[in-house]
């Protein structure tokens, strides 16, 4: 098994509304994106082939230190709110993320596992883990990741084959 | 920088160095961040109640051990840090 760079993705100050990858070469076994994000406000989304329709399960943990919650609902986009983070947390620190998305080119439904926690110099911090599952008989051949703000650190895309 | 927010577009097919373009979105797009902005706050505001109500639920838990006769300790050590 090797992990292989295959693009990474540099936002500057004014941010990007969101960053596309296309022509994802169809000769790996699966992918997986790390990604540095702050976002002014709103959502952060996950899509895959324009795909927009309620084709998305979702199972995710969201921890605050506190507590723990847990929902589940079938939706038309990966949700990266929670965790990420906003102008709530500490100027210039960023979310870390991962997200591995198993068996891309497979012409069953897609297993994606992802995984997201707050940086921030102060007490409040979250953490999501979320297992999620794309309804599609499609090989991934585009990754959509859109903000509803504009900012962005850095995303990587890497292949595991 | 333009007011029009702007997309990264990565064509991964195209050989390095010529995969990046920064297009602006379109109106359908723009529409789109909106409607997402939105239904992201709703979500944000359920987690968030969720979170509160998970905390009252088990502090009110925590409070009825300790008025049976547990420590806090005991009670804690049931229902978790």
């Amino acid at each position: 098994m090797a992990m292989t760079l295959i693009q990474t993705v540099t936002v500057g100050s004014g941010g990007a509304a969101s960053i596309e990858f296309t022509g994802i070469p169809q000769d790996r076994k699966d992918l997986v994106v790390l990604y540095s994000m702050r976002r002014s406000s709103g959502g952060a989304r996950l899509q895959f082939n324009d795909d927009t329709g309620n084709i998305y399960d979702v199972l995710y943990f969201f921890g605050s230190g506190s507590s723990v919650i847990t929902n589940s609902f079938t939706t038309g986009y990966i949700g990266l709110n929670d965790g990420s983070n906003s102008t709530s947390t500490t100027a210039n620190t960023f979310a870390s993320g991962l997200v591995y998305i198993a068996n891309y080119t497979s012409s069953a439904d897609k297993t994606i596992s992802s995984e997201v926690v707050t940086e921030n110099n102060a007490t409040q911090a979250y953490a999501n883990l979320a297992a999620n599952r794309y309804n599609s008989s499609s090989a991934i051949t585009k990754v959509k990741w859109t903000l509803s703000a504009n900012e962005f650190s850095s995303i990587s895309l890497y292949s595991i084959s | 920088m333009s007011e029009t927010p702007v997309k990264v577009v990565v064509d991964l097919s195209k050989p390095k160095g010529q995969r990046e373009s920064i297009i602006e979105l379109t109106q359908a797009e723009i529409d789109e961040r909106e409607v997402m902005a939105t239904e992201a706050e709703a979500q944000r505001l359920v987690d968030e109640q969720a979170q509160a109500d998970a905390e009252a639920l088990r502090q009110s838990g925590l409070d009825k051990l300790i008025a049976l006769g547990l420590t806090e300790a005991e009670a804690i050590a049931l229902v978790g840090a």
